[in-house]
């Protein structure tokens, strides 16, 4: 990015598919980012999907005041990708950069229709380590499954991935992205979630 | 309301309610479709709050009229709907304005550039000139709010409704936008009978008409600016845009590092254009370029009015096409090119090869079942399908077009071919919204029809708002009944052999045969799912499993698995225990048990 009026502004996706969660950890981190100092706009895609069809939130996040910017991430500028599913990280890396920092979930989901023709799709997992990027494998379900019962809780420790990468983006800006204020706005949602 | 509100994150689904209430709403009405389907539910949990009335409508139709009957009575009323919708909605909004509306008329539509939710990406902007109502179009979140409390004083203003498009990647963005509340007296509702403007015939029409066109000329003296300009205005080259391309030309215009060679001028009332604005931008102009999504609305009405009257090249759709959103990379491709700048980025234009993820039933779906069973019903025979969540794989049915397409389609295929084996399907919303003409109309004709309802008990794709069938209001059974439906089978949605008994037993009789299919949403629970839930656990025994796959393959439900040595398990974490499943096993392999007893010959089940 070369101009100066837009240089901060850092582009971020949260994917993965339906049921998982993106919708909800969307909401939890945009406010993060509100509380802790910063801009941000988003924009959730979630298709004519019920469940199981493709999620994705798109952050376009900055420190100072943001320009205006289009609801989508330009091609080329996508500076951080964190993926519940390995196909739905793949999905969108026609708009990554060569330092472009992915999160990716070890395990893929099956596709759930016409499941008789998966077998003539490539793994996810050898396209993504095939090419000129870095990928960070996290199996966030097993982690969530292990560290709080539940698979389903795979969203929150993908959060802790968003506030990762969000520190790295901007570690030359403070205030910091403070864990201790995103597990509360994470875990009063899940309350009130409950509570309803 | 008065109280002072803070800057709040919102989407534009939030920003259409919360404008509609600060603007004193009185009466609103919706049919449920996205990308506008929440703000409803954000309006519906604050109704008392704010005291206005809603009417959830049958269909778009109702609605507009609805709604023009309050504000007829002088309340402040809000109608939304989807952009097909308003193809349902287009014959009372062709008369709405010359029946002089005293209180403001807001009718909110969510466009859909690039089909992100729904089955096509038609164009409405057309009915504005044909409705002659003016048309807002916002471009950001915070304009959304804005659009929608103006339109409702330019309604009043004129005494005619307002329209105002939200972009569907307007109306799930979200952003800080700021409340700003406005103190309203309440107003005394009142019908005065007005013939002069409300029976709309002969000489009258011919004068209504002409009185309505003047009002609308009108519009252009009042104040209020409905545009903005940015970058350089002595720039030769001019950029004209609306709605949602408005941001997204000038992150690129600031990206590529043209504002010094650009003007940009961003309308937000796109009908009728307002010319004397746009000739001021357009002074000294070598070149002006329309950059707008869809059909070419705005360039249309731009040509149409300035004809004649600028010197300057007009181009637009001849540049950019008439499909799809208009992206940032066609925008930033064709502005490096004629500016011969580059682009700033660093893309690595990586090939990935990633098959569409289309969305599938839920897991506990009544409409798995049901179409398992209208499989085993009648084989390659034909499925008419409709609008919806039974839409959802997008490959069950024969066709996926729009609301009654189902019911429709197939009766005019089975007029012509009463021997064909054919089913139309549609679920209780869709019949609710004109199914129910169609089905009786099949009836008078004597059409030799099987029509299946999928009765769910609530509009479930669009955000579970309220249907017919939701509460015991409506006896869908003895409405059958009253249009002359004489056969009517009634059937559990999660045993599918009842379905396909159904439907076999109805192909051997004469006239409209009705299939009620019931079974609730899995997203909305009842109290019997519940304890199912609880009281259920299944299982499947492999060694009576023959590995036909049917349950894995042919009803496909995710709570279904393949394990590492290729046996099928049924993942617990996913399995809603409706039971369809069971059904479907030919060697009874799966079992209901106590849900705290180990299975028999499982280690982890």
């Amino acid at each position: 990015m070369s101009n100066p009026r837009i240089a901060k502004t850092v582009n971020l996706i949260i994917a993965g598919i339906g049921g998982q969660g993106i919708n909800s950890l969307a909401k939890v981190l945009a406010e993060f980012i509100i509380s802790s100092g910063y801009h941000c706009q988003f924009t959730i895609h979630k298709g004519g999907a019920q469940s199981l069809g493709s999620v994705y939130a798109e952050f376009r996040i900055s420190k100072d005041t943001l320009s205006v910017l289009g609801q989508g991430i330009p091609t080329g500028q996508l500076d951080s990708l964190i993926a519940l599913e390995p196909w739905e990280a793949l999905r969108h890396l026609p708009l990554a950069h060569s330092n472009t920092s992915l999160w990716v979930e070890t395990k893929a989901m099956p596709f759930f229709i016409e499941r008789s023709k998966q077998q003539a799709i490539e793994s996810p997992q050898q396209q993504l380590n095939a090419l000129p990027l870095t990928v960070h494998w996290k199996a966030y379900q097993e982690i969530a499954q292990q560290q709080s019962g539940t698979p389903k809780m795979a969203n929150y420790y993908a959060g802790l991935d968003c506030l990762t990468s969000l520190s790295c983006a901007f570690v030359e800006t403070s205030p910091p992205f403070e864990r201790a204020v995103f597990d509360t706005l994470f875990f009063s949602l899940i309350k009130k979630a409950k509570r309803t | 309301m008065t109280d002072t509100h803070p800057t709040l994150f919102a989407d534009g689904n939030d920003a259409i309610a919360w404008a509609a209430q600060d603007a004193g709403v009185d009466y609103v009405a919706h049919y449920p479709g996205s990308p506008v389907n929440r703000v409803i539910n954000v309006l519906d949990a604050e109704k008392n709050q704010y005291n206005y009335l809603i009417n959830h409508a049958l269909n778009e139709h109702i609605a507009a009229l609805s709604c023009m009957g309050a504000s007829l009575c002088g309340a402040r009323s809000l109608v939304v709907m989807k952009h097909v919708g308003l193809n349902i909605a287009a014959d009372p909004l062709n008369y709405s304005a010359v029946c002089k509306i005293k209180g403001g008329m807001v009718i909110v539509v969510g466009t859909d550039p690039g089909a992100r939710t729904s089955t096509g990406e038609e164009d409405v902007h057309w009915y504005a000139p044909q409705f002659n109502l003016p048309l807002l179009e916002p471009a950001t979140v915070q304009g959304v709010y804005k659009c929608v409390k103006q339109a409702f004083s330019i309604s009043e203003q004129l005494q005619l409704p307002v329209l105002v498009f939200v972009a569907g990647r307007i109306a799930y963005q979200s952003s800080l936008i700021t409340r700003q509340p406005e103190t309203h007296k309440k107003r005394p509702f009142v019908f005065k009978k007005d013939p002069e403007n409300l029976i709309n015939v002969g000489a009258k029409a011919v004068r209504n008409h002409r009185d309505h066109l003047l009002r609308l000329q009108t519009l252009h003296q009042q104040s209020q600016q409905l545009f903005s300009t940015h970058f350089n205005p002595q720039a030769r080259i001019g950029i004209v845009t609306r709605g949602a391309s408005y941001s997204v030309c000038y992150e690129v215009i600031e990206s590529l590092g043209l504002s010094a060679q650009l003007h940009l001028l961003n309308i937000e009332l796109s009908y009728p254009l307002n010319l004397a604005d746009f000739m001021q931008f357009a002074q000294h102009k070598n070149k002006i370029i329309i950059a707008e999504d869809q059909d070419g609305f705005l360039e249309t009405m731009i040509k149409r009015e300035a004809f004649g009257k600028v010197s300057c090249e007009i181009q637009g759709k001849d540049i950019f096409p008439a499909w799809g959103e208009l992206s940032s990379s066609l925008l930033s491709d064709y502005f490096s090119k004629i500016f011969n700048v580059t682009q700033p980025h660093n893309a690595l234009s990586l090939k990935i090869d990633c098959p569409e993820r289309a969305g599938s039933f839920c897991e506990g779906c009544p409409h798995r079942s049901s179409f398992y069973g209208i499989d085993a019903a009648i084989g390659d025979g034909i499925i008419g399908g409709d609008i919806g969540c039974s839409s959802l794989p997008p490959h069950r049915t024969d066709w996926l077009l729009c609301m009654n397409a189902g019911i429709g389609i197939s009766q005019g295929i089975a007029h012509l071919l009463p021997d064909q084996a054919l089913v139309s399907t549609g679920g209780e919303g869709s019949f609710f919204h004109g199914g129910l003409i169609s089905l009786q109309s099949a009836v008078e004709n004597n059409i030799n029809l099987t029509h299946i309802i999928f009765d769910n008990r609530s509009v479930a794709m669009t955000g579970h708002q309220d249907s017919p069938t939701s509460s015991d209001k409506t006896d869908l059974g003895k409405l059958l009944e009253g249009i002359g439906v004489q056969t009517i089978f009634k059937v559990n949605a999660f045993i599918s052999s009842e379905l396909t008994e159904a439907i076999q037993t109805a192909a051997k009789i004469k006239g409209v045969k009705a299939i009620w299919v019931q079974g609730d949403c899995a997203l909305q629970p009842n109290t019997e799912a519940l304890r199912r839930f609880k009281e259920r656990r299944l299982f499947i025994h492999n060694d009576l499993c023959a590995g036909c796959t049917l349950c894995y393959e042919k009803l496909q439900c995710p709570a279904i698995i393949k394990a590492v040595d290729k046996t099928l398990q049924i993942d617990l974490t996913r399995c809603r225990r409706c039971t369809a499943c069971l059904d479907v096993c030919p060697n009874n392999a799966i079992e209901v048990i106590d849900p705290y007893v180990e299975p028999p010959n499982s280690e982890d089940r």
